[in-house]
């Protein structure tokens, strides 16, 4: 297979010990899904930050460090008071901005007695957190909802149990863009084997990254035949895959009816986060959906069965390869192939958001 | 006939009564092992290995049959990784499911 050397230097020698563990903190990452919060304390850890979410008897959604500035107990072992947060150790209570209102014993609070509060933004399924300078936190830049899937009327969609996958967010965002690993790791559900012997069309508009894969010869796996329900052996189809850094994929298949191309596609859309938990571990949100059979509950817990089923296959790798750079192996020279185009921009692209943030 | 195969008939034989959710006749095509037949038209759900026509054939090894319809392998994953071909509508394929999901939570009880 041809190789092609990265374009820029510096990308082999980031690889271990650069971009791919270190934070963008001016960015929307998801941080919740909607149903998980509720008008109780909520404790996750985003970027190697402990944050408190919880939704006030109003329905806002509040996320707090979640730490007490006393003696650092975490918020999240407390109890709601209302809408004010109390801590388990000491009885400090906080409001909604992280502002103490209740030092029980004592009657004065001190200017630093607080826990600082991040801008949050509830979107339909889920919900998004910006970690960086709040002056900076404008919530049109969160991708649309319906562009993820969500709430359009020509969707319905299966929003799955997130998880945890021990792999740091780069090695997630780079499995997504990478098309050529579908034919082995996944090998046999989508396709017969012929992806990587086409390239993807990989284009960039500022800092997105966009791919898309198109076919009309290859055969449906019987995988794809039940899940888009198509009796076609051979159908034009293609997968296409939207990055918008740091952490965000959209990426969706399109089914043509080969008697009938010019007709709408069936679509399966896939929308998917990845969000920094640690340097080396990451939470994983995905939701399907589909503008087929609709609401219907044997596809929806057809999507699940097999969603998660697709997920371990990748959390193999990709916790894998993260087992590997812990353990401090001596590591070989990086190899690109052709078919890493994308992941190439990815890379330069985050690059840039990053040492940009850093003011390198 | 396998015993596999009339092992995986008993389990689903003993929810024949459970609603299928789905009318139609279905054939696990195990090869060499032979041939199961779900007919979901009957009330109750009759179970066989003779073999006849079908509405809806799905290829699949013994095996990984006996994982889905005993729940060591998620009914739709096991369908996705293990089934090798669809003859029929392919949607009756899933509409199945539901089904075997209540056959395999009845065999964990």
């Amino acid at each position: 297979m041809d190789t092609i050397a990265p374009q820029d230097p510096s990308v082999s020698a980031d690889r271990l010990d650069g971009f791919v563990h270190k934070f963008v903190k001016n960015a929307w990452y998801v941080c919740a899904q909607a149903r998980e919060i509720e008008h109780a304390p909520l404790g996750r850890r985003i970027l190697n930050t402990p944050i408190l979410l919880y939704r006030t008897s109003a329905g806002k959604v509040v996320a707090l460090h979640d730490v007490c500035p006393h003696r650092f107990m975490p918020m999240s072992k407390g109890r709601l008071v209302g809408d004010n947060i109390r801590c388990t150790y000491h009885g400090s209570l906080f409001d909604p901005t992280g502002q103490c209102v209740e030092i029980p014993s004592q009657d004065s609070i001190p200017p630093k007695c607080f826990l600082r509060a991040y801008p949050v933004v509830e979107r339909k399924n889920w919900v998004w957190i910006w970690m960086g300078d709040p002056a900076k936190a404008d919530p049109s830049l969160i991708p649309g909802a319906n562009y993820l899937g969500f709430g359009h009327e020509d969707y319905s969609t299966v929003d799955h149990k997130y998880r945890v996958v021990k792999g740091r967010y780069g090695l997630c965002n780079e499995n997504l863009i990478d098309d050529t690993h579908i034919s082995f790791l996944h090998l046999g559900q989508f396709e017969s084997g012929g992806r990587v012997h086409t390239m993807p069309e990989v284009s960039q508009e500022g800092p997105w990254i966009r791919s898309r894969w198109f076919d009309e010869h290859e055969k449906i796996s019987p995988f794809f035949h039940m899940l888009f329900d198509v009796d076609y052996e051979i159908a034009p189809r293609a997968l296409v895959g939207h990055f918008h850094p740091p952490a965000t994929h959209v990426v969706w298949i399109e089914m043509y009816n080969p008697k009938t191309p010019s007709e709408k596609p069936r679509v399966l859309r896939v929308a998917l986060a990845f969000t920094p938990e640690t340097e080396t571990t990451t939470h994983w949100f995905w939701a399907e959906s589909r503008n087929f059979h609709q609401k219907d509950p044997a596809w929806d817990a057809f999507a699940t069965d097999t969603s998660w089923a697709i997920q371990d296959q990748d959390f193999y790798a990709i916790e894998a390869i993260e087992a590997l750079l812990q353990q401090g192996t001596e590591l070989p020279e990086e190899v690109s192939f052709k078919a890493d185009a994308g992941i190439m921009r990815a890379r330069r692209v985050m690059n840039q958001i990053i040492r940009a943030e850093s003011g390198q | 006939m396998s015993a596999l195969l009339d092992g995986i008939a008993r389990r689903i034989g003993a929810c024949a009564s459970e609603d299928p959710g789905v009318a139609a006749v279905f054939k696990f095509d195990a090869g060499q092992d032979g041939v199961l037949l779900l007919d979901t038209t009957a009330q109750p759900a009759t179970v066989s290995t003779t073999d006849r026509q079908a509405d809806c054939t799905m290829k699949i090894a013994a095996p990984f049959l006996m994982m889905a319809v005993d729940g060591r392998v998620p009914v739709g994953a096991a369908f996705m990784k293990f089934v090798r071909g669809v003859q029929g509508p392919p949607g009756l394929a899933v509409k199945i499911q539901p089904f075997l999901r209540k056959v395999a939570a009845n065999g964990k009880a």
